[in-house]
């Protein structure tokens, strides 16, 4: 089993997205996948077509109350594939907040993890962050044992994995944690851009073949899957988008194996 | 695109990367390698050595006397149209539910900044945590502005706490004051965020950092 945390502090960047098309794309090849709905902007949960201000429970319950409410209790399946939603929740801001201060902060995704795993197996877990540094990001970093870093072929690309690497070192100083890059992911990428070309050459300079072969391109399919409330792969499977994000998991399982 | 042009664009991206540093990402980190004996050390994690974030916490606010102070340099303003408006206009938290009437209305706005508020000072903490005095001095800015904003639209902070909303301040208090200065940062409740070995000059550069932030069109 690998868990994996999608991160990026910058909004936009296809964290989301990626985290609902990677994950259909490697349950619909059977593997037991779940997602863990951790912004509390909860995209993810919205764009598989579950509405979380309708729910009752979501992750912020477990984050905070983990006796009352265990992770298992919130779990959603999707569209009848081996693939299952934690759903996120505005209220998570909250919880945030509610467990900054405590000692064991950073630690709570991770026990609710261990708990779950001891009832239930997984092969893939992803974990979609907020676009921000803070407590419910370490959660999701403490608990994964990889990383994906979702980006825009941009020029702030490498800033922003500075900052990254400098939370990560940061982390090392007080948290007990092993993580590992999964790859780099250079999503929105537009083809026939000379620009895209160059930026995406250097980030493979310095990353090397940390850097995923796949390229996500920019394909409005994506977006509109996402209004529609299912993974690109049951909405219009011949998309671009679609293939990309097939085509990524073929990579990854390759990876994993190979 | 010329080729001159894209070389040049070559070297400022080959330069940026030269600046910063990857290492942790490309070869992965590992904390749990360490003996039993240091293993039991950290049980506690030192993330205890970073002061928790008590700054937005009713439960562990700052001392009244702090907040006295606060009261007596931000005048209560009475709700000026121009903060509401831009209350109306907060970023990135909507409410699926409409809500219709005036106090309706600045209790969604309450909740917003007040959520809006935990995401900046999560992010100054995060940033604080990685010793970046430029990055946590960005988010200390949207922290002060917002701070800013809750004062003017409720000074004393009653009607989020009639809402209980997000991050509002305990009975007794009103918010936080802001920290626009080396003085009042050390005042401020914000200071136990910095890091333990944090001096003067890492606050120096935080507070210049905060006035260097530009609040325009885009909400930042
Ligand atoms: N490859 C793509 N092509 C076009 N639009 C995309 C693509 N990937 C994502 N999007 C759209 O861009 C927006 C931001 O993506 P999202 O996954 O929510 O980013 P993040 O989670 O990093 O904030 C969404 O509306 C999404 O549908
Ligand atoms: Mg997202």
């Amino acid at each position: 089993m690998k868990i994996v945390a999608v991160v990026n502090q910058k909004g936009g960047v296809a964290k989301t997205t990626t985290t609902a098309n990677l994950g259909a794309c490697l349950a619909a090849r059977g593997y037991r996948t779940l997602l863990i709905d951790l912004d509390p902007q909860a995209n993810l949960t919205l764009g598989l077509g579950i509405e979380w201000y309708a729910l009752e429970c979501s992750l912020n319950h477990v984050l905070l109350d983990p006796d009352e409410v265990p992770l298992k209790n919130i779990l959603h399946q999707i569209a009848d594939l081996p693939l299952y939603l934690a759903p996120g929740h505005l209220d998570l801001a909250h919880a945030e907040a509610m467990l900054m201060p405590r000692p064991d902060s950073a630690y709570r995704l991770r026990n609710s993890l261990e708990d779950l795993f001891k009832e239930e197996t997984f092969d893939w877990v992803f974990i979609d962050c907020p676009p921000s540094l803070g407590t419910l990001t370490q959660n999701a970093i403490v608990a994964s044992s990889h990383l994906l870093i979702p980006t825009e072929p941009k020029f702030y690309a490498f800033a922003g994995m500075d900052t990254l690497n400098k939370m990560i070192v940061g982390l090392t100083k007080g948290l007990r944690f092993r993580i590992e890059l999964l790859g780099v992911l250079l999503t929105m990428y537009e083809r026939g851009t000379r620009l895209h070309q160059t930026i995406a050459e250097e980030i493979r300079e310095r990353f090397g073949d940390k850097v995923f072969q796949t390229v996500i391109y920019k394909n409005v399919r994506l977006s509109e899957s996402e209004v529609e409330g299912m993974p690109i792969i049951l909405f219009d499977r011949r998309a671009t988008g679609a293939q990309n994000y097939e085509q990524l998991a073929e990579e990854i399982l390759n990876r994993a194996t190979g | 695109m010329r080729p001159d042009r894209l070389t040049s664009q070559r070297q400022r991206l080959r330069r940026q990367a030269d600046a910063f540093e990857f290492n942790a990402l490309i070869q992965g980190v590992s904390t749990l390698e360490e003996s039993e004996e240091t293993a039991a050390a950290e049980e506690a994690p030192a993330i205890e050595n970073f002061p928790p974030a008590a700054v937005v916490l009713p439960e562990t606010a700052a001392p009244a006397e702090q907040q006295i102070h606060a009261k007596q340099e931000i005048p209560a303003e009475p709700e000026s149209s121009a903060a509401a408006d831009l209350i109306s206009e907060v970023p990135t938290i909507t409410s699926p539910v409409h809500r219709e009437t005036r106090e309706e209305r600045l209790h969604t706005a309450l909740e917003a900044l007040g959520i809006r508020l935990l995401q900046e000072v999560g992010r100054m903490r995060a940033a604080l945590r990685a010793y970046d005095a430029q990055e946590a001095g960005f988010y200390l800015a949207h922290v002060n502005q917002l701070l800013e904003l809750l004062h003017s639209v409720d000074p004393d902070g009653d009607v989020a706490r009639h809402y209980q909303t997000t991050a509002c301040p305990p009975e007794g208090r009103t918010w936080f004051p802001t920290a626009w200065s080396l003085a009042e940062l050390a005042e401020s409740p914000f200071s136990a965020l910095l890091p333990p070995d944090a001096d003067d000059e890492f606050a120096r550069e935080m507070i210049y950092a905060a006035w260097g932030v530009e609040f325009s069109h885009n909400g930042t």
